[in-house]
């Protein structure tokens, strides 16, 4: 248990500086789905237990998870009849307010599944700024009070690039490199971008396969590597020059859910979701273990305190031992599930698509659903949890749920 | 002395700033230097910055400079005007309303640049959109024109049941000035209401009349970078050894959909690793720029008089009309459209569509003059 709450604090260290309440990235810290935050709301409506809520422009739409640094929370969107009208947005976490808004026009297609759209890809963001990628390959960084810092139209530099049901894999922060993800129809890679003026520093070949996971960090005995899961594989690079480390081939890791460090194991959420123990020469991952149970649709799985959390496309929240899959409870609530869950102060929050969130006591050897809060409004992206709030999108509304100050 | 000191300090300091002060256009041909893969990112960020500190004095030279750049320096200058607009706003000095709807009204302005002006006039003035729009129909820019649509469709709704006749007048005009598909296809439904009739492939200028050759080879994607003979050249007249070794030809379609898609499986059977060609020849009585708006649920290649204008290779990630937009330029007289339609070897349900559609259309959207040779020109101009 010691080692995997080391392992979490090394994860949050990886990209930077962050104070404590600070949700980064896709699913917070070290893209883990868990916050350290304490006191959070467990009952909330639409108009009840709101610190504030604001509406988004005006015919937006986004899947895209906020993130929030310091004071502030950084938003992406897109509008347009076309979906090409690109939104980077930056509201002040304590009161709402809008600080800025800057615009792009999308440089690559916008054809999408109608589920999706062309925010889908969430930003990253440090203490500098914002680092937003689109479903349209478009790549832009902020500085924190909206000045540009740097532009890249990746369907510019490699024009075959191409995902027209749509893509989300989001990019990730190591030192001062952005990690962007590129697995699409045409030219597919996996690039180390530098944060300063958004230049190459290293690019890998990958296959023309469509993929919608984000990679994540993982650091053993000091050496972190980059973690990148397709269909039927995960493959570690070292993070400084996106050499090849080891790689995992096998039934379970799909397209849609991200892995999730568990400890030393690496949990490949798939069909079946399957738990790996990297060697630590370098050799061939083992399978720990496997779990039908535990397979999702779009839910990433969460590691909490030995216990492994997934929500199922059928709506059932599943709780695991980490140890060795063992299935240890299901809790059936109402689906179906876009959005991960996330986990804070032994509860568990997931919100379905109509904007439901089950809010359970995971605390014991059962679960407790201890409320049922309905937004009444789509809910598609993963909450972010930071200053003793959680905080929803929907197309036309940020929510931030908590005590008002 | 000290005082002398003082002032020939200051008045260097103010002439350096001053001579070396950057105007708005140097400003943004710095900006301009932007390219591929970051270049001049690093000057682009300052330059940037100087820009927008410059305020009202960069707004105009900038938002025109938006509908004349390349794709990655207009997305540097975009997000300078919005800077701009914030600073003013938190400065307390709105921007120049007056100016910002004369050049929302001058056409000669870039189509994109206006629409930006129009956004931030109407953030200054609720009123502008009942102003102006009206006046929209037939705006180049087409963000505009749609919005100036939407208003008459708000204001003419009511007329559907109380004055269904001039409803349908209405409604008749702004069917002729749409241009985006869901637009169109929505003024459609009205019309079908109000039992008036219309031609979409005739409005969205759709080929529906097409030569098809096929299926070749193509097993395990061999078939997407082979040249087969239409490639070199068409011969409407002629056979080929087609998939699995047998002879094919060309042979005359005509499509009844009402979004003008072809469906191969149809009319060349269902075949999987497997390509078709499709040709049309129109004729244009001027050069003229054009815009070929293509759809298709597979890999594609467009071919204009024998040139390779556009290819994708993307297989059942979905369909729809200006999927592509393929920019062309049409010779005066005859123009010989290819297109090259790769199926893959999917196995699944959802992957078994082999379909495609096709408009020449102008950068708004709208129909063109070009007069399609029918079946017996083209098999004449083809021998």
């Amino acid at each position: 248990m010691k080692r995997q709450w080391a392992m979490f604090a090394v994860t949050l260290l990886i990209g930077g500086p962050l104070a404590a309440a600070d949700w980064p990235q896709f699913r917070g810290p070290g893209g883990a789905g868990i916050s350290t935050e304490t006191g959070l709301p467990t009952t909330w409506s639409k108009t009840d237990g709101l610190r504030w809520k604001v509406e988004l422009p005006k015919g937006s739409r986004g899947l895209s998870s906020p993130v929030v640094v310091g004071d502030r929370i950084y938003l992406s969107a897109c509008s347009g009849a076309k979906g090409d009208r690109l939104h980077v947005l930056a509201y002040a976490l304590a009161d709402g307010k809008l600080l800025w808004h800057r615009q792009l026009q999308a440089t690559g297609l916008t054809h999408c599944h109608p589920k999706t759209c062309m925010a889908a890809p969430t930003p990253v963001a440090d203490a500098s700024g914002v680092y937003v990628l689109f479903a349209t390959a478009d790549l832009v960084a902020y500085d924190q009070d909206g000045t540009m810092r740097w532009y890249r139209s990746l369907v510019g530099d490699y024009p075959t690039i191409s995902n027209q049901v749509g893509m989300a894999a989001s990019p990730i922060l190591y030192k001062d490199l952005l990690i962007v993800p590129m697995d699409n129809a045409g030219e597919s890679f996996l690039a180390g971008i530098d944060t300063r003026y958004g230049q190459n520093r290293w690019k890998v070949e990958r296959n023309r396969v469509i993929n919608w996971t984000t990679p994540v960090l993982r650091t053993v005995q000091g050496k972190t590597e980059l973690l990148f899961q397709t269909s039927g594989n995960v493959t570690a690079f070292d993070p400084e020059t996106g050499r090849k480390l080891w790689e995992f081939q096998g039934e379970g890791p799909s397209t849609i859910p991200s892995p999730t460090i568990s400890g030393e194991r690496v949990l490949l959420p798939g069909r079946p979701l399957v738990a790996i123990e990297p060697a630590k020469d370098g050799a061939k991952p083992s399978v720990a273990w496997k779990s039908v149970q535990m397979q999702t649709g779009y839910c990433s799985p969460v590691s909490y305190r030995g216990k492994v959390y997934a929500v199922t496309s059928a709506g059932v929240i599943v709780c695991s031992n980490e140890s060795d899959g063992k299935l240890l409870w299901q809790e059936r609530v109402k689906g179906p599930f876009a959005a991960s869950p996330v986990i804070a102060d032994g509860l568990l929050y997931a919100v379905n698509e109509k904007g439901v969130t089950f809010v359970l006591n995971i605390k014991g050897d059962q679960p407790e659903l201890i409320a049922t809060n309905d937004l009444a409004d789509e809910i598609l992206a993963t909450p972010a949890v930071a200053d003793g709030a959680l905080i929803f999108r929907s197309d036309t509304t940020l929510y931030c749920v908590g005590k008002k100050k | 002395m000290c005082r002398i000191f003082l002032y020939s300090a200051f008045l260097l300091t103010f002439s350096t700033f001053g001579a070396f002060a950057a105007t708005p256009e140097e400003l943004i041909q710095r900006i301009r230097a932007t390219g591929k893969e970051g270049k001049g990112n690093a000057n682009a960020s300052v330059a940037w910055k100087e820009l927008v500190a410059l305020g009202e004095l960069a707004l105009f030279p900038t938002l025109t400079a938006i509908g004349t750049s390349e794709p990655i320096p207009a997305n540097w200058l975009r997000s300078a005007i919005d800077a701009m607009a914030q600073k003013a706003k938190q400065e307390g000095k709105p921007l120049p309303a007056q100016k910002l709807e004369a050049y929302v009204v001058d056409r000669t302005n870039p189509a994109s640049s206006r629409r930006l002006a129009y956004e931030l006039l109407v953030s200054l003035d609720a009123q502008a959109p009942d102003r102006l729009l009206k006046g929209m129909l037939d705006d180049p820019s087409t963000e505009l024109r749609r919005d100036a649509i939407a208003a008459m469709i708000a204001k003419t709704e009511p007329l559907i049941s109380s004055d269904p006749k001039t409803a349908a007048k209405v409604y008749r005009q702004l069917f002729a000035a749409s241009r985006d598909p869901d637009q169109v296809q929505a003024i459609a439904k009205t019309l079908d209401q109000l039992k008036v009739e219309y031609s979409l492939i005739k409005h969205f200028n759709l080929i529906d009349q097409w030569w098809l050759c096929g299926p070749f080879e193509s097993a395990n994607g061999t078939g997407w970078n082979r040249k087969f003979e239409p490639e070199f050249k068409v011969d409407l007249s002629a056979s080929y050894e087609g998939k699995g070794g047998k002879p094919i030809s060309w042979i005359p379609a005509t499509t009844t959909d009402k979004l003008g898609v072809v469906d191969l499986n149809k009319l060349l059977g269902k075949h999987k690793g497997a390509v078709a060609y499709a040709f049309a020849a129109v004729e244009s009585a001027t050069e003229q720029d054009v815009e070929f708006r293509v759809g298709s649920i597979v890999a594609v290649k467009v071919f204009l008089n024998g040139e390779n204008l556009f290819e994708k290779e993307e297989y059942h990630h979905g369909m729809s009309i200006d999927q592509y937009i393929v920019k062309a330029k049409l010779k005066p007289g005859r123009n010989e459209i290819l297109l090259k339609l790769t199926q893959n070897e999917q196995t699944e349900q959802w992957a078994q569509k082999w379909e495609f559609s096709f408009r020449i259309c102008d950068a708004t959207g709208g129909a063109v003059p070009v007069r399609l040779l029918q079946e017996k020109t083209v098999k004449k101009e083809g021998k």
